[in-house]
Order: structure tokens, then sequence, then C-alpha cells
């Protein structure tokens, strides 16, 4: 399990960014994490991810601190796709899903069956086989992010955290990478995700909502999306749809309201 | 890159070096400095142009070359900045002044003094440059508060290589005397190049420049970013630590040897992209192949061009660099 407990951060002459964050990620599950610009979605990620320290509380991982695992062990296990991150234009698809095999052969090991199987494996569930020798500048956006997923992938983690796996990609590969997000929870892997759009939240398992720094609410992602802390959050500027037994969520704007 | 590839460039080099022995003030046909190389290779007595002159001076070429082309590569990787070079955190302006405070020390003692100074001048500029470099970088690295932000990485590199600038000029002022020898440090010279001078500098990157060949897994994840580098469990602190020591220390130890050579840690790394690719694995060994290749035809060239004088091999490299800069550049956006 990976686990957030009372975490608290703040830069030293900042604002507090968290407050008092409780958030536990098991194995086989989806956890999408909601809220507004700024709420602390994408520190909370590098937070559990060891890429920053809290100011008070802790994260732990399968029962340890975050902090008592080598990094070498911690890549083994925790995999992150980041938002608009860079990437290497020359190195191949290939090359690059390959780089997650580092955290398992370290920097000088040669790649075994074991990597070759991993890389494989990622390629095949991300549908990117066909691009493994095109160079990723010559991909388009959503084919690069689906390489880059396939890196992290290619770490067989049990914990896969994405900041935002949506953003620009098109409907089609919307929908494709939820439900592949669902598959990979399926088969084991313990999914938290931070998202923008609360539709795409509604296909995971569970929502956590923050707001300020702080949880506002946590459920199931249809309790969390009709509920009175998503309504104040977002306060005149969604409209919630219900029908046919499923839920959707609009912006607001003027003319919804003839 | 296919073997074919390493093939034509070991072979390339091969015979640049070859040229670099024929060129000269008494050219040499390649059937002699073929017969010489051979006659020293098995240890017998050679052609003291060849062993004693030549020799040395185009090895010296091929090290430096080699050192500023990967040194070059590792710095481009690191910043993930194509206009990254060896000297982007000042180890250029500190090596300069190194070589100026020696020069002027030097110059400003009693005559007397002065004149048995003098006599270990070789032994003070480098070691002075050496000093000036390794320093300017290590002062850049605590000013941006360690190596985590790349950004004041660079910043603190420009504002310790300025200031250094400033003092090395200020310093020029004070000692005309030495502003042509100052000037000659910092445009580059290989022409006093010994044999001593060629197994310093190969003990010194063998130490400083051979560790980085290891690291091109490394630098390709770099590529991905700090933050998932982190999460493929790379000690990012240690990594980029050891990278900016290791190509601080061949770029200090190249440019106290023979002056400031600009350019080759530029268009090297540039170059080698379009042959070797992107993957760090092939492109640091094969910029140090092709820094070695072009800084040993560089020197051909300032030997050549203005015979019987001689250019600095740092204003051939920059003359033709610049041009040869704009040329790929331009090419790439075609």
């Amino acid at each position: 399990m990976l686990e957030a407990r009372d975490l608290h951060f703040g830069y030293p002459q900042g604002p507090r960014v968290l407050a008092g964050v409780e958030l536990r990620l098991e194995p086989g599950t989806w956890l999408a994490v909601l809220g507004p610009n700024g709420s602390g979605k994408t520190t909370l990620l590098a937070l559990l991810l060891g890429l920053l320290r809290p100011s008070a509380g802790e994260v732990r991982l399968d029962g340890r601190p975050l902090q008592a695992w080598s990094a070498a062990a911690r890549g083994r296990r925790i995999a992150y796709l980041p938002q608009n991150g860079p990437y290497p234009p020359g190195l191949t698809a290939d090359e690059v899903v390959r780089l997650g095999r580092l955290p398992h052969l370290g920097l000088w090991s040669r790649e075994g069956p074991d990597d070759e199987a991993a890389v494989a494996w990622a390629m095949q569930v991300t549908e990117t086989v066909a691009l493994a020798d095109r160079p990723m500048a010559a991909l388009s956006g959503g084919e690069r992010q689906r390489v880059l997923l396939a890196r992290a992938l290619a770490q067989r983690p049990r914990y896969l955290l994405l900041d935002e796996p949506t953003n620009h990609l098109d409907l089609h590969h919307q929908a494709a990478l939820l439900r592949l997000l669902g598959r990979l929870a399926a088969e084991g892997i313990g999914v938290a995700s931070v998202f923008h759009d609360p539709n795409h939240a509604l296909a995971a398992g569970r929502a956590v909502l923050l707001e300020g720094g702080r949880v506002a609410d946590a459920g199931t992602p249809e309790q969390v999306v009709t509920g009175a802390a998503f309504r104040r959050v977002y306060a005149g500027d969604v409209r919630v749809l219900r029908g046919e037994g499923r839920v959707a969520v609009l912006p607001r704007w003027a003319e919804v309201e003839r | 890159m296919r073997a074919l590839g390493w093939l034509l460039l070991l072979v390339t080099l091969a015979l640049v070096v070859v040229l670099g022995v024929t060129v000269g003030a008494v050219p040499l046909g390649p059937d002699r400095v073929l017969a010489a190389l051979a006659d020293g290779l098995a240890g017998r007595a050679v052609d003291p142009i060849v062993w004693q002159i030549r020799l040395p001076r185009v090895l010296m070429a091929a090290l430096v070359g080699a050192a500023l082309g990967v040194s070059g590569a590792v710095y481009q990787g690191l910043f993930r900045n194509p206009l990254a070079d060896p000297y982007l955190m000042g180890a250029a302006s500190g090596a300069a002044f190194g070589a100026t405070v020696a020069l002027t020390l030097t110059g400003s003692l009693s005559s007397a003094y002065a004149h048995s100074v003098a006599e270990r001048w070789p032994a003070s500029v480098p070691l002075f440059a050496f000093a000036g470099a390794v320093g300017a970088v290590a002062l850049a690295v605590v000013l941006a508060g360690g190596v985590a932000r790349r950004y004041n990485l660079i910043l603190a590199g420009v504002v310790v290589g300025s200031v250094l600038i400033g003092l090395t000029t200020y310093l020029m002022m004070l000692d005309a005397d030495r502003v042509r020898a100052v000037f000659s440090y910092t445009l580059g010279n290989l022409a006093f190049s010994g044999w001593p001078d060629v197994q310093r500098l190969a003990a010194y990157l063998a130490v400083a420049l051979l560790p980085l060949f290891f690291f091109g897994r490394a630098l390709n994840a770099l590529q991905l970013g700090d933050a998932v580098a982190h999460t493929l469990g790379l000690p990012l602190a240690w990594i980029k630590l050891g990278l900016i020591l290791g190509a601080t220390l061949a770029t200090a130890a190249a440019v106290a040897q023979v002056g400031i050579v600009g350019f080759v840690g530029l268009i090297v790394p540039h170059t080698m992209r379009r042959f070797a690719g992107e993957d760090y694995r092939a492109l640091v060994p094969a910029s140090a192949l092709g820094g070695a290749v072009l800084l040993v035809l560089a020197d051909v060239l300032a030997r050549m061009l203005v015979r019987p004088a001689e250019l600095p091999v740092g204003v051939v490299t920059t003359l033709l660099g610049g041009p040869f800069f704009l040329y790929l550049l331009r090419r790439q956006r075609a």
C-alpha cells in the first residue's frame, strides 16, 4: 500500500500547499485525484514519489517510510507519468521504453529476458509496438504520450502515478487510455491519476477531491462529483447531469441557463 | 551507430593523424611518416621531427579534441540544452584568469627572481589555469546551491565567468607587457606540446574522461526530465555531480595544457548527433573521436594557412566552427 499519513507541505516563505492529507492506494485499485488548479494535486504526487519532502507527516510504501527505500527499489515499485514532461526527440520509442528498465538494471547491467518481456508487454498494452522504430520527434502528441506511459509500465510498477494523463489526447485516445488504466488496475497495479476533467475520474474506482490543500471529499467518483463539497468547490461553474444510470459533469455557461 | 560508422570514424582519425604528422615546415611524405611511426613503435631509433616534434603535437590535438567533444556532449545532455558547451559553467574564464595570474605574478617579481620563475613558466601556467578552471566551476556549483536546479547552475556559471573575465581584463591592464602572452594563451596553442604534456594529459583524461563513457544510460534517462529520472531510481545529485566533475576536470586539464580552444565542445556533439543519433551511449564515444579528428584537422590548417607562421588553433576552430555551425542549423531547419 502507498499511503499518505497526515501529510503537510509548504515552501519556506510561501503559503501552505497541503495540510493534513490522508490517502491510501492499494494495489489493484484506481484512485482519481480531483480538485481545481492550485488545490495541491501535483504537489501530492510529488510527495508520494519522494520528489519533495513533507514538512510534516509521512509517506509510507508497503509498510515502510518512503525514504527508507533505496532509490532503485522505489523505482521498481512506483512509476510516474508527468504532465508535459520532456522527452529525447532523437531516441526511438523502443529506446525510450527501455529506459523504464533502469531501476531493475542499474546503469551498467545488460538487458536480459525479463527486461525484454517487460518492454514487450508495456508496448503491447499501450499499442505502441508499431511505433517502436520511430523517433519521438516524429510521433503525434497522443502517440508520444502512449510511449511515455509504456516507459513507466516497463518499470513493472506496483503503483502507477499519472499527472493529467488525458491532457492533449483526442476523445478516441482519452477513452483508450481510461480503458487501459482500468485494465491495469484489474491486473493488480495501484493506479493514482490526477484529472482536470471530473468525467474522467468517473472511470476510476475511488476519488478524492482536494480543496486548498485538504481532502474535501472522498468516496466513489459518483459520490464525490454529486456531493456537497464538489458543488461548493466549483460553485456555479459546473452542472452535474444524471440519466441512464450515469453521471456527467459539464462546465456551466450562460446559454445553458436560458 | 553501426559498426561501419565506428570503423569509418577510427580510420578517419588514423588518416588525419598521419596527415597531421606530414604537414609542417619540412614536408614529409606519408611513406616516411609511416616508416618512422613503425620504427618508433618497434622501439628503434626514429626520425626526430616525426617522433619528438610532430607526433606529440598531433596526439595532443587529438586528446584535447576528445576531451572537449566528450565534455560538450555531457554538458548538453546534463543541461538538456543543445547550446551548452564545456565552458558553460566558467571553466574557460577560470582557466584564463588562472593563467593570467600566473603570468602577472611572474611578471611583477624582481627581475632576478622572475628569471628563475620564468624557467618554470611551462609548469606554473597550466597549474594555475587548471586550478582556475576547476575553482570557477566549483564556485558556480556552490553559488547555485548545489546541482539540483539546471537554470541556477547556468546562471551561476555565467555570473562567475563574467566576473572572472572582468578580473582578467583588469590584471592585463595592470601589466600591459603580459597582454600578448595572455592573448596567446586564451586563443589556444598546440605548438609547445611535447611528450611529457601528452602523457600528463592522457593520465588526467584516463581518470576524468573515461568514466563518462559509462554514463550514457544515465544521460539518456536525464532527457526524460529530473522528476522521471528520480523515479527511475537514479541517485540524481551524485550522477549530476559526477558528470560535472568529470567534464570539468577533463576540460580543465585540456585547456590548462593548450589554452582555450573554442567551439569544439559545441559543434562536435552536434555534428556527431547526425551520425550517432541521440543515444548518449553512442554519442559520448563518437564525440571523443569526432573531437579528436576535428582538432587535429584544425591544427593542420593552423600550421598551413599562414606559412611559415602559425595561427593559434583556437582562431581556426572559431573561424571555421562558427560558419559550420550556422550551416548545420540551416540544414536542420530545412
